[in-house]
């Protein structure tokens, strides 16, 4: 057996990094890459070789040991990956078994020809099968999920499962390899075995639950847009039967002033006249969809007495589709309203909002004073609200919009004033990122 | 000290305005310098870029707080403009001027001082700065604002501007160091870059001029961080 394992520790390692070329391919590489590269490799086979040896003098034939072996030559291979490339732990694992999947794979195949057709220890079934499968893998699973950028972002439960399938199904390989009583249908059954349980790993971790969460959230969103657009829909037309309702009043009210009794008209005039101009706040940004959200909220700030400041070249706007411009300056709004009613003084009642280009971004800020500090959770503030249940996913939607245009989003706390920072890219071409 | 305009033409809120100042002085131990102007006419007159501060009514009866603005800004790009108005969609404009922010009358003291602060805080940042390198050939001073990234590699530094680059020994850590107050930020190992140049983030990574700069990841954070509290202090 420690024969075998001697000679195995080569061609596994090669076979090893082959498989996992594939999906590390795209990492990117940190500085001194060859210096280390050398020196991990020379580490790694001191490591190998000098547990051989230990092994060998204890004498006992354990199949553990060779269990235990092969684990920390996979380890120490994630462990150089990690040395070599700037990424995250769960990037390399995801790699990591998905690499030691596909050479298992290989491994199947490979006992599957030998058995069938009696050959050992030919030189093209150590390369071979190996380079097959790890092509297939590549064209059929691979490359498809590379570009959604979702291998950045692995689900952890799904990493644990993949792995324990995988890991459960290679260490009960090696017990079938190492006992003599399995007879070859034995083996060539548990090959086939071995190989569909590994591409189940590779299922698992490329498709399952991850994706579906994610499809949940993304589908959620998309109703919640739809919600706010029908609902901004509504607010248009109030507003339009406001503004007519409005010019018919005026015209009545010069009529009136033609009658008696002018010092009681006039004070009553005034008093109509006053009312009337709250509704007269009309923004002109050079956003149509902007000045509708703005129009609105500016209603609700001039009922709770919220003086509320903004500087918005709207047209630098013009990229953000409508119903998320109704989302995303409604949502952020509506925050800072109920951020600000909670001040007492009414003179500390002020929302802020900026948007205007630098240089190549579109820059957005809105700030509003908050005295209640909200806990932070992944950056975003986590909901002050007893019934939660549909709260915090205005924020949610704000994060949504924000990188389906590739966009980053700041939230924070400083002195009191809560701070909504974007910055988004500007894109000369619309193309909004889907996930689907 | 710092010298600040109030261009009002109702008494009444000039008056107010005066009064304010005069209680941020106090409480914030800072010295001004007030002149005041009844009309946009009045400041356009004979000006000479002598301002730090202009404090600017909007509707004003001869010549209004916007196209005041635009004429100034047409003398002097420096001087911060904040506008005090009644109606917002006349400071809706404020952004192409170039103005800081505006505030809403009836002006509060606190509203006042929130801007005010800012806006004197903008200016402790200004003046020229120069950094002298020990070149090849002799010592090379730069004007650090034309600086756009710096990069290391082994025991040497290259300093990027528009269309130069300059090579000196040096050690990462002691340039970051030296350049950290005036607005750089390192993004990765070996990549310091000057906030004020930085054109768009995309994609992880930064774009300064032509380049792209790789941000590493765990300092994306703190880059967005730095990147916004800059835009924000630099443009309004």
């Amino acid at each position: 057996m420690q024969e075998f394992v001697y000679r195995y520790t080569v061609t596994f390692t090669l076979q090893l990094v082959f498989c996992l070329f594939f999906f590390i391919m795209n990492f990117p590489k940190r500085s001194y890459f060859v210096s280390k590269l050398v020196a991990g490799t020379i580490f790694y086979f001191s490591i190998a070789y000098g547990m051989l040896h230990l092994l060998q003098r204890t004498k006992i034939n354990f199949i553990g040991f060779d269990i235990i072996y092969f684990m920390l030559l996979f380890f120490m291979v994630l462990c150089i990956i990690g040395l070599l490339y700037n990424v995250t732990v769960k990037e390399i694992i995801f790699a990591g078994i998905g690499g030691y999947a596909v050479q298992h794979i290989g491994y199947g195949l490979r006992n599957i020809f030998a058995f069938l057709f009696q050959v050992q220890g030919d030189f093209s079934l150590m390369v071979l099968p190996y380079v097959a499968v790890s092509f297939i893998v590549y064209f059929t699973v691979i490359k498809k999920n590379n570009n959604k950028g979702e291998l950045k972002d692995k689900d952890q439960r799904m990493l644990t499962l993949a792995s324990v399938v995988l890991f459960s199904n290679i260490i009960l390989s090696l017990f079938v390899d190492t006992v003599n009583s399995v007879g070859v249908k034995g083996r060539i059954i548990y090959s086939l075995y071995a190989m569909i349980c590994s591409a189940l790993a590779i299922y698992i971790e490329f498709n399952l639950s991850f994706q579906n969460k994610l499809q949940n959230d993304y589908e959620i969103m998309e109703y919640l847009l739809h919600m706010k657009n029908e609902q901004q829909k509504i607010s248009k037309e109030n507003i339009e039967l406001i503004n007519i309702k409005c010019h018919d009043l005026k015209h009545q009210i010069t009529k009136l002033v033609e009658f008696d009794n002018k010092e009681e008209q006039q004070g009553f005039l005034d008093e109509i006249s006053k009312q009337i101009s709250i509704y007269n706040s009309i923004f002109t940004t050079g956003n149509e969809a902007l000045d509708l959200v703005l129009t609105e909220k500016s209603l609700a700030c001039e009922n709770y007495g919220i003086t509320f400041s903004c500087m918005v070249d709207g047209k630098s706007l013009d990229f953000i589709s409508t119903p998320d411009i109704y989302s995303l300056f409604g949502n952020a709004m509506d925050n800072a309203i109920e951020g600000v009613l909670q001040e007492n003084n009414k003179e500390k009642r002020i929302i802020s909002m900026k948007a205007y280009e630098h240089n190549d971004m579109l820059y957005i800020h809105l700030d509003n004073r908050c005295r209640k500090i909200p806990d932070f959770k992944e950056g975003l503030p986590l909901t002050t609200k007893e019934d939660d249940s549909f709260h915090g996913f205005g924020v949610k939607s704000i994060k949504h919009i924000t990188e389906k245009y590739g966009g980053e989003l700041r939230l924070s706390i400083k002195e009191k004033q809560f701070h909504l920072d974007i910055l988004f890219p500007i894109q000369t071409e619309v193309k909004p990122k889907t996930t689907n | 000290m710092v010298k600040i305009a109030i261009v009002e033409d109702e008494i009444h809120y000039m008056e107010q305005l005066k009064a304010y100042l005069g209680q941020y002085r106090k409480d914030e131990n800072q010295l001004i310098e007030l002149s005041v102007f009844r009309d946009g006419e009045d400041i356009l007159d004979r000006y000479q870029g002598e301002f730090d501060i202009i404090l600017m009514d909007i509707q004003m009866q001869f010549m209004d707080g916007m196209t005041t603005a635009e004429k100034i800004r047409e003398l002097d790009q420096e001087v911060i403009i904040i506008f005090i108005t009644n109606m917002m969609q006349y400071a809706l404009r404020g952004y192409a001027v170039d103005a800081l922010d505006y505030i809403l009358k009836p002006v509060t003291y606190y509203a006042l001082r929130q801007k005010l602060n800012k806006a004197i805080g903008k200016l402790r940042s200004r003046h020229s700065q120069y950094l002298s390198i020990l070149v090849s050939d002799g010592v090379q001073k730069i004007d650090i604002a034309h600086i756009f990234y710096v990069e290391s590699a082994g025991h040497y530094l290259t300093y990027y501007s528009r269309n130069k680059s300059y090579i000196s020994r040096g050690t990462m850590r002691v340039v970051e160091e030296l350049l950290l107050p005036y607005g750089f930020f390192r993004i990765n190992k070996g990549t310091l870059v000057n906030m004020l140049h930085v054109n768009a983030m995309q994609n992880g990574c930064c774009i300064i001029g032509n380049q792209q700069l790789l941000v590493s990841r765990q300092r994306k954070k703190c880059f967005m961080e730095m990147l916004t509290n800059h835009i924000s202090g630099v443009v309004g």
